[in-house]
């Protein structure tokens, strides 16, 4: 069996890693970064205009 | 041992499948033993894993020791991504009128909507900003955004209404956005830049290179609009708004990317901070009157994977994440693309509630795509708030883990559900899973990675 994705990255792990929260703050700045769902795209979204 | 639901084995060739889990977001290659080992254990018998195998297995989330563990893990990924969700805004949807002034190829608002002139009042402005606070203080601290949309937001019969709009958003905390075709945005200069504060953000749609445009695009005297839209994107950059530049994608212009992107590219908007591009395939949802030209996502996969190849740099000037299924099952075999995919246990923002979208009939919808059907209303905004619980709770909760048709399925959070308003217009209530073209696009994807592995060896991330 060959992993083509690390273990540390699963669905499982990567969303409730410590730490995943704060990596990417919203900003109102023009050309600040989109909030941390745009950081982990929730795959959510009808415009991706958030 | 317990072999979770959400595994799938896909044969790419000779000793070698890939082993997907929808549960865990784990991507495996496996040998044929492996493969019929898994095979056994899941029609109930118990195969001899070797210990190396099992630890591999169990630590990837494929192994459980009975169903009630592999459903406890189930939610709790669920549980991370509801997490997730929340930092998303809420989102109330205006629509100031339903009227449009093109008529392009494609719609998916009826012409018997499009052709309603009703626009929002200053009264109805009000009461829905009310409905707007009353729906967030249940869920206090979430981003409020207003989303202008149609028929055509910005028209010269809708400016009043919109100032009224932007007025209220400034004063209540509200961010902007405005979904329009572009065509009018210079009647509005004036007042977008009153409202500088706001930040707007703007998504405009542009099809193509201006013939490919204006066959599409038309209005409703049958002339182009691609001027009166490249006008309005610079006049939005000039004013410091963001803009969204989206290309509906479909069987006319799919050959045209690689000349738009130039186009792009020549305007100077590409190297513009505040400038991006999305690309989204034209859907028909409910499958009643499909454009000719549309392409399912399923059947735009060898073509877009075969542009990717060749044009490599257009994978990040023009936005795939639309492309939701293919985008979703690339980033996870593939790696690259944009940010990281999380599972997809609802479809759409209409599952979770987190849209609502206010008409100038004075009705409250769930979804952006069902607006002046009075079948699909899920309340009254004006004059007071009234929603309706029983348009209402079909709505609830809709996920992959609710959803009848969901249940075993094993791309269940590839996929997400499917479309609500299909579902309710099919079956009479959203309570109900649409496969839509997510079978379709992971066969199609597989299909290419088998051909691809027979050519070369797999560019797979690690």
């Amino acid at each position: 069996m060959v992993s083509l994705n690390k273990t540390a990255t699963l669905w499982s792990r990567r969303l409730a890693a410590p730490g995943r929260r704060g990596q990417r703050i919203r900003s109102t700045a023009p050309d600040g970064p989109g909030p941390d769902c745009c950081f982990f795209f929730c795959n959510v979204c009808c415009w991706l205009i958030c | 041992m317990h072999l979770t639901k959400l595994a799938s084995l896909h044969r790419l060739g000779p000793d070698k499948s890939l082993l997907l889990n929808a549960l865990s977001g784990a991507v495996d290659l496996v040998d044929d033993g492996l493969r019929a080992e898994l095979l056994e254990l899941s029609v109930g018998l118990t195969p001899a894993f070797d210990e190396q195998q099992l630890s591999a297995l169990q630590e990837r989330g494929y192994l459980f020791t009975s169903e009630a563990e592999e459903r406890s893990a189930l939610l709790a990924v669920h549980r991370s991504a509801q997490e997730l969700y929340t930092l998303r805004p809420l989102q109330f949807v205006l629509c100031p009128t339903y009227a449009c002034n093109l008529n392009c190829s494609y719609c998916f608002e009826s012409a018997g909507v499009r052709s309603r002139a009703e626009v929002m009042s200053r009264r109805q402005v009000a009461d829905a900003f009310a409905a707007a606070k009353a729906i967030a203080a249940a869920q206090p601290g979430r981003e409020r955004q207003i989303i202008l949309f149609g028929g055509e937001p910005l028209l010269p019969s809708t400016k009043d209404v919109v100032g009224a709009i932007l007025d209220r958003a400034e004063s209540g905390g509200f961010s902007v956005q405005i979904v329009t075709n572009g065509t009018c945005l210079e009647e509005f200069t004036s007042l977008l830049a009153e409202h500088g504060t706001l930040a707007i953000g703007v998504q405009i749609t542009l099809d193509g290179p201006q013939p490919i445009h204006d066959a599409r695009r038309r209005r409703l005297d049958g002339t182009g609009s691609f001027a009166e839209v490249a006008r309005g994107i610079e006049t939005c950059l000039e004013l410091g708004l963001k803009v969204n530049a989206r290309m509906n994608v479909d069987a006319q212009n799919l050959d045209s990317l690689e000349e738009f992107a130039e186009l792009l590219e020549a305007r100077g908007w590409l190297a513009h901070p505040n400038f991006k591009c999305l690309l989204a395939p034209v859907t028909d949802h409910i499958g009643e009157n499909p454009p000719p030209s549309m392409l399912r996502e399923d059947q735009l996969v060898e073509p877009v994977l075969a542009l990717w190849r060749s044009h490599p740099e257009l994978r990040q000037k023009l936005g795939f994440q639309l492309f939701r299924v293919l985008n979703h099952l690339i980033s996870v075999i593939e790696g690259g693309g944009d940010s990281p995919v999380a599972p997809r246990f609802h479809y759409c923002e209409a599952d979770r509630q987190d849209i609502h979208v206010f008409g100038p009939d004075g009705l409250v919808y769930i979804c952006p795509e069902s607006i002046g059907d009075e079948r699909c209303a899920v309340g009254i905004y004006s004059p007071g708030y009234r929603p309706w619980p029983a348009r209402l709770r079909g709505w609830r909760n809709r996920s992959v883990l609710t959803l009848p048709e969901c249940q075993g399925c094993d791309i269940a959070t590839f996929c997400g559900g499917g479309c609500g308003y299909a579902a309710l217009r099919r079956y009479g209530s959203p309570a109900h899973g649409i496969c839509g073209g997510a079978p379709g696009v992971v066969k199609a994807y597989i299909q290419e990675l088998q051909q691809r592995f027979s050519r070369e060896q797999l560019p797979l991330a690690t």
